[in-house]
């Protein structure tokens, strides 16, 4: 009889490729000569993913201070990869049941809780002083994907997960590891190496709860997104099956060096910026 | 709490709650500056339609100790480790200070 990990494989082996969209631009951005007027053009050719990076494009967590009303103004506000970024964002959300209700685990929960993750991690990430915060929104955004492959594949498995972790206090990734054998950031890993997503995006799915195992040049986005899921998961924005609040390790607090008070110093901007984006995000 | 507000629903005497930038990402306002007739004037000129500031009402709830107490047990179920150092117990108070907020609402 096949094991529960080896039924979640069999699935990821056969799961929906990235959509047309994204592929498209993915490979026209290989070309460094590439215009705008032709990214724009693939963007446009989905309609309902261009209407929602246009939105996202005038929300507060970008911060622009003048309307964007066209799929061009955003790219030429954007830049590529962050257009890039949320067209994938958008895209993975839509790939998903929307509907499904597992006891208290619900998608649109769950992405809230993913969104909010991914504005807290470019909070933290400015304040660690890093300029370079390509892909942390994205990253923040997918680090779950494991829990919704569970939760998608194997719902009554999973359903005896949820309920594990709440009677035995336990979080969910150990809950996970004692009822399926594997948990969602393995499970996620393999996703993120099937739809050849960027390695520093594979090693926060991978290792968002163990960030000191990272020694690559990824460790800071690791570190950032592990404090940022438990600072997420402290203020209970969306919900992410977990009623367990992760402790922070010690040693990466250290070693980013932040002020005690960093959360209290980000929290409004963090929450008006997630109520505005996840409405955003989320609205059909 | 911030808010995000068009540029014309600003009335003087109101504070930034977040710096206002340009498009190049130069700091044209800093955050804390209490606006007045001639800098919304002059936001305007610049083009900035939206701007965050400090919401007014903040800090006029009132909680009782009741509300205190539910939201620390609340929070304490949440947390199954201890916070020992001051950056666990800022996170820990913060959640407190939120599910304060939240119920008040």
């Amino acid at each position: 009889m096949a094991s529960v990990a080896d039924k979640i494989l069999a699935h990821i082996n056969n799961l929906p490729t990235l959509p047309t969209v994204y592929s498209a631009i993915s490979e026209a951005m290989q070309n460094p000569l590439v215009t705008t007027d032709e990214i724009a053009r693939i963007i446009s050719s989905d309609q309902s993913t261009a209407f929602k990076v246009i939105k996202v494009a005038n929300s507060a967590y970008y911060g622009f201070t003048t309307k964007i009303d066209t799929i061009s103004n955003a790219i030429f506000y954007l830049v590529f990869n962050e257009i890039k970024n949320l067209v994938l964002a958008v895209s993975i959300m839509n790939m998903f049941s929307k509907n499904k209700l597992l006891l208290k685990f619900k998608p649109v929960d769950f992405w809230a809780h993913s969104i909010a993750v991914g504005v807290a991690s470019r909070l933290i990430g400015e304040s660690v002083g890093n300029i370079n915060l390509d892909n942390y929104f994205l990253a923040g955004v997918l680090h779950d994907i494991g829990k919704l492959i569970f939760f998608e594949y194997i719902s009554d498995e999973y359903a005896n997960v949820l309920t594990y972790s709440e009677e035995s206090a336990v979080e969910i990734r150990e809950a996970e590891l004692k009822i399926l054998g594997i948990n969602h950031q393995t499970i996620g890993g393999l996703v993120a190496d099937q739809w050849k997503l960027p390695s520093n995006i594979k090693n926060v799915i991978r290792y968002h709860h163990n960030p000191n195992i990272v020694t690559s040049a990824d460790k800071l986005m690791v570190s950032v997104i592990h404090l940022a899921d438990i600072l997420v998961k402290s203020l209970c924005l969306g919900y992410s099956g977990d009623n367990f609040v992760p402790r922070p390790d010690k040693e990466i607090v250290a070693n980013l060096k932040l002020p005690d008070d960093i959360f209290h110093k980000i929290y409004n901007i963090l929450v008006a910026e997630f109520q505005q984006t996840s409405a955003m995000l989320l609205s059909n | 709490m911030a808010e995000y507000v068009g540029i014309d629903a600003v009335t003087p005497g109101q504070k930034l709650a977040k710096p206002v930038y340009n498009k190049f990402k130069q700091v044209l306002l800093q955050e804390g500056v209490e606006l007045d007739e001639k800098n919304i004037k002059l936001l305007k000129i610049w083009g900035v339609t939206m701007v965050y500031i400090e919401s007014i009402n903040e800090n006029k709830v009132v909680f009782t100790e009741d509300d205190i107490e539910d939201a620390k047990k609340y929070v304490r179920q949440m947390f199954l480790w201890e916070p020992i150092t001051l950056f666990e117990k800022s996170l820990f108070n913060l959640a407190i200070e939120h599910q304060i907020k939240i119920r008040n609402k």
